[in-house]
Order: structure tokens, then C-alpha cells, then sequence
């Protein structure tokens, strides 16, 4: 299994209720809301980049959720 | 308990050893080099919020750290 890293702009307010969302993900490992340039972090494991790809598709289309970025372990 | 994310641009060439090292430093529950605007993710596990500060000095002062930016958790 490999991990990412999600972060996650949220409209003002909405942090709280896309966090709840994102906990019923399955292989999220941490999300916690966050002071600082973005409002939401995700530790995801997955088994494939096509799973990483649907699951951040996913991420995004939560109500609230604005913009992500994703750093993808690499393995040196 | 607080839950905080650093972010590192580092030297290429040291990224193994900066992994390395944190992943033996009390307190950084998950670290992995990455793809992407940065080299290194270290996430980590304060019990006060007052060791963040102390933390996030001694994670920057590795060799081969150049920048760090810091997400804690609310």
C-alpha cells in the first residue's frame, strides 16, 4: 500500500461537515481540520493510483470542498 | 493531543536520510517522501500545543531541510 497526503480548501465554514464526510471513506488513516494554508489534511492509503484518482474525484465533489492538492509517496 | 502536518522542500540528495531521521524523532506518527510541490511529509502527534514550536525547529534544523510549512490541527 502506498500513502497520499490530501489537503483541502473549503468554503468558509464547511470544514467541520467535509471532514464528518471524509471520515467514512474507507483506508483515510488521519483527517483532521487545520489552521494555515489549507483547511482540511487526509493521510490515505490505497492500492492503486486509479483507486487514489476515484477517491480524490470523490473528495472534490463534497459540498463545501473548493480545491485539493495531492503528494503521493514515492518510493525511493 | 494535537494532530499537525509538516511539509518540507528539501535537499534531493538528503531526503532519505531527512526520512530517516524523523522517523525515529518522538512525536512524527507518519513520514514518506513525495511527488508534488513538496519533498517530504512528516505527520505528527503533540501532546501540548506549546511542543509545536519546539518540534517544527528541530524537524527545519535537519540537514537538508531548506523550507518547511506547517499545518495544525484545530
Amino acid at each position: 500500500m502506498v500513502l497520499a497526503c490530501i489537503m483541502i480548501h473549503c468554503k468558509p465554514g464547511t470544514a467541520p461537515e467535509v471532514m464528518e464526510t471524509i471520515k467514512s471513506i474507507k483506508s483515510v488513516r488521519r483527517v483532521f481540520e487545520t489552521l494555515g494554508a489549507y483547511d482540511v489534511v487526509v493521510e490515505y492509503e490505497f492500492p492503486s493510483l486509479e483507486k487514489l484518482g476515484i477517491t480524490v474525484y470523490e473528495i472534490a465533489r463534497i459540498n463545501g470542498v473548493i480545491a485539493t492538492e495531492t503528494l503521493i509517496e514515492t518510493i525511493m | 493531543m494535537a494532530q499537525m502536518l509538516v511539509l518540507m522542500h528539501a535537499e534531493k540528495v538528503s531526503v532519505l536520510d531527512i526520512v530517516k531521521n524523523l522517523s525515529k524523532m518522538p512525536y512524527v506518527v507518519d513520514v514518506f517522501p513525495t511527488f508534488g510541490r513538496f519533498d517530504v511529509v512528516a505527520f505528527c502527534s503533540v501532546e501540548k500545543r506549546d511542543d509545536v514550536g519546539a518540534l517544527v525547529k528541530r524537524i527545519a534544523s535537519l540537514q537538508g531541510v531548506l523550507k518547511t510549512e506547517t499545518l495544525v490541527e484545530i
